[in-house]
């Protein structure tokens, strides 16, 4: 059950879909819906190294950093209090400043569900952070989270990808147990695993959703993760895909190369995530 | 360089400057006042005394010891303002001036323990009014009067008319100074592309031609050069880079020319039509300044204590062309429009800054420069294009004035003898010269202009890339292959640092033609050098 609904207004193209979706989720479960801003105070005043003669354009550079945030942050909690005003939803606004990681670590405690773009956090068109920085908030802890793209689409096909580890079956369990949108079609994809080995998989899972009222298609394809994934939820017509994310560091990512996950971030693919 | 002018105005700065100065305040004001007075008095005193000279046989002892303070001065700027303890504490320049003050100091306590208390006053008055008073009196100057013209306009930015811009950018900093430059036309140019989406590698382009590379014809363009004329390489020396200036600056035109004919095709209909429509003309206020910063370049050109006056048989007295580059910097501040430094955001704020540190950075370099005059041949630096890149890595990362001397210092290294009239041997000169200026473009921080741009840019609204953004995208793949070609074309060749001397010979840069300073003065000859 989700009662209460966090949603970031981060400042990028992402946050008016991620306020419609915020406000879609309330007033379909009678939800609250709390906004939450965060201006990044650490990474405004880090205008990287300076030469000498070269700190008063650094402070005067910060000041203009923190002053248009400041005005972006007052524009988003407007647009989101008119949105939530129209759509008769109780709604909280919550303006922190501080570390985001920090932050919204703290405020997922209260909250059953965190919304987001796909990409940025908090940027307000001023700091810059990297596209995959919403991995990181998965393995800090923030979960579920729902990651939207920059359209705001109806959520009618889920496509569940499925590989048998612990963090896909947990991303699977609480999509299932949240019952976001009861009414969906569901598919449960594995990829690129032997059918003697996908099927058990399938199966399992399929036999979960129905005991939480779903009705699965289940499809076990021979393409390894990170091309097939982003191809089939394009040829399935996903409008969202659960997905277990996986905790790999950033540096061990660089190594091994990009996951499906990024692959499906990169590619504006609105996400269910768990860990 | 280091005097990076950001004519911003913030509340910082704002406040400092009404704070009122404690009694004690006064007190050190005065004390350092009558020193300088001292020292200046000291200076003239000592000033026919000769020019200290001669190879340099030992190095202090324990030198070790004694370039810590340069080392804790360079380490104290690099990283104070990064760490989040002492950001805040950074940003007063009575504390920057502290922390300057304290290495110039035990730099000073180090010469006083291993050469005597005789050494104090020698090295105060080489480090402070030989180089430090005509250096920061110089750098004032230009910025003062730099910052009185103010350049406004909104052109239709096309390709060709963005390229003219960086062309004349490049022409003019070695006239006005690259930090003059950038200031003069960063605005302009950021107005005439307000209507393009893709502007940053305008902004690139930019500190690499007029921040950086246009400013090695003269003396005035960059001030390591300044500080080379004040070592004795004759003030248009720096004439013969043109031909690595035209290459340079030619090439890297035509990349940006071709460039932005890229990005010009993928700007959107709607912004190239509100570009064409929305234009104004070019409109100079405070042009009056332009005729002062003349009156500055003649000054540093003609005016020398150690020379006659234009073949008058009139020598100037010492100090008089700082004093005239005041007179310069006062009937500017009379004579520019109000509006003119108010629409350029000018405040003090930059060049207090570049004031409080060099103090220490001149004082606190001498040990390193003594070592460096006996170890500098076993550096392994001989080839010019060794110099180029050895001068143009550090520069990329640390000041290019200190950096300049350092190098200068270990080239002059390889000369038996130091004569009045001769300085280094021209190839490694060059290669020193082409360095410190040209690698200046390769981060924000190898040139003060170089992080004002990118400040006033972002303030207009173009995300402009990381520190480490704009070395991997931008300066290691395009600066990079031009330097090499640069390497190539000019700095390889016989083994410069070991190719016979003679004074006034072919292979030596210059004469001393026009210096405040006298020559580098050897500390540790016996007898004992004049000056030290």
């Amino acid at each position: 059950m989700v009662r209460r609904i966090l949603v970031a207004l981060s400042g990028t193209p992402y946050t008016p879909v991620a306020i419609r979706q915020a406000i879609e989720l309330a007033q379909r479960h009678d939800a609250s819906v709390t906004g939450v801003t965060i201006v990044d105070l650490p990474a405004l005043s880090d205008v990287g190294p300076i030469p000498i003669g070269g700190s008063a354009a650094a402070h005067s550079l910060a000041e203009h950093r923190m002053q248009i945030t400041q005005e972006r942050v007052e524009e988003e909690i407007a647009n989101f209090e008119k949105a939530c005003r129209n759509a008769s939803i109780s709604y909280a606004v919550d303006r922190e400043s501080g570390d985001p990681f920090d932050l919204l670590l703290e405020l997922w405690r209260y909250h059953d569900l965190t919304i987001i773009g796909l990409r940025g956090l908090f940027e307000y068109g001023v700091v810059h952070h990297p596209d995959d920085e919403i991995i990181r908030l998965i393995a800090h802890g923030v979960r579920p989270i729902i990651a939207v793209s920059h359209e705001h689409r109806p959520i009618n096909r889920v496509l569940i990808a499925c590989n048998g580890s612990p963090e896909s079956a947990m991303a699977m369990k609480r999509f299932a147990q949240t019952r976001l949108w009861p009414d969906v079609t569901v598919k449960i994809a594995c990829f690129g695993f032997e059918d003697d080995e996908a099927l058990p998989l399938l199966t399992n899972a399929a036999t979960y959703l129905r005991a939480h009222g779903y009705e699965p298609e289940a499809e076990s394809l021979p393409s390894y993760p990170k091309e097939g994934l982003l191809k089939h939820c394009r040829e399935w017509r996903a409008d969202l895909v659960v997905l277990g994310a996986s905790s790999r560091g950033r540096i061990m990512r660089l190594v091994m190369g990009e996951t499906a996950l990024e692959a499906l971030i990169h590619a504006d693919v609105p996400l269910f995530l768990s860990q | 360089m280091s005097s990076q002018l950001a004519f911003s105005m913030t509340e910082t700065e704002t406040s400092t400057t009404k704070r009122r100065v404690s009694p004690l305040g006064w007190l050190a004001v005065l004390l350092g006042a009558a020193l300088m007075g001292y020292l200046i008095y000291y200076n003239i005193a000592h000033l026919h005394e000769g020019h200290a000279g001669g190879a340099h046989h030992e190095a202090p002892p324990l030198w070790g010891i004694g370039i810590l303070p340069f080392i804790a001065l360079l380490g104290c700027i690099a990283i104070l303002p990064l760490l989040p303890a002492t950001h805040h504490w950074w940003e007063s320049n009575l504390n920057r001036l502290g922390v300057a003050l304290a290495c110039g100091g035990a730099a000073l306590v180090y010469y006083f323990f291993a050469e005597g208390p005789q050494q104090i006053l020698p090295v105060l008055n080489h480090a402070v009014p030989a180089e430090y008073v005509p250096f920061i009196v110089l750098l004032f100057s230009l910025y003062v009067i730099s910052g009185g013209i103010c350049l406004k306009g909104d052109l239709a930015a096309h390709p060709s008319t963005n390229t003219a811009f960086l062309a004349f950018g490049a022409l003019i900093a070695s006239f006005i100074g690259t930090t003059g430059a950038s200031m003069l036309l960063i605005r302009p140019l950021l107005q005439t592309n307000s209507e393009r989406k893709h502007v940053v590698h305008t902004v690139v382009f930019f500190i690499f031609l007029v921040s950086n590379i246009g400013g090695c014809l003269l003396p005035i363009g960059d001030p390591p050069l300044f500080l080379g004329y004040l070592r004795g390489v004759a003030f248009f020396w720096t004439f013969h880079l043109v031909v690595e200036w035209a290459i340079c600056c030619g090439v890297l035109l035509v990349i940006y020319f071709l460039l932005d004919t890229w990005f010009y095709r993928r700007e959107k209909p709607r912004d190239i039509r509100r570009d064409e429509t929305e234009k104004r003309p070019l409109r100079v206020t405070g042009g009056i300044n332009i005729l002062w910063l003349a009156g500055i370049v003649a000054c540093v050109a003609t005016i020398s204590h150690e020379k006659e006056f234009l073949g008058t048989g009139w020598t100037p007295f010492p100090f008089l062309r700082e004093v005239l580059m005041l007179g310069f910097v006062g009937i500017s501040l009379l004579t520019t429009p109000k509006g003119a430094r108010e629409d350029n955001q000018f405040n003090y704020a930059a060049i207090l800054e570049v004031a409080a540190l060099f103090i220490g950075i001149f004082i606190a370099m001498q040990v390193p420069i003594d070592v460096l005059r006996v170890y500098g041949p076993n550096l392994g630096l001989t080839q010019p294009w060794h110099f180029f890149w050895a001068t143009g890595s550090l520069s990329s990362f640390l000041d290019n004035a200190p950096t300049y001397v350092v190098f200068f210092e270990t080239a002059a290294s390889f000369e038996e003898t130091r004569l009045p009239e001769t300085v280094i041997r021209e190839p490694l000169l060059v290669g020193i010269s082409l360095g410190a200026v040209f690698m200046g473009a390769m981060t924000y921080i190898g040139n003060g202009p170089n992080f004002m741009v990118k400040a006033i840019a972002e303030q207009s609204g173009v995300r402009m890339p990381s520190f480490f953004g704009y070395m991997f995208k931008y300066s290691i793949p395009m600066l990079v292959p031009v330097f090499v070609v640069i390497t190539m074309i000019f700095l390889t060749g016989g083994n410069a640092a070991h190719e016979p001397s003679a004074a006034g010979g072919e292979t030596h840069a210059a004469h001393v033609e026009s210096t405040s300073a006298p020559a580098t003065p050897a500390v540790h000859d016996e007898p004992a050098a004049p000056g030290h």
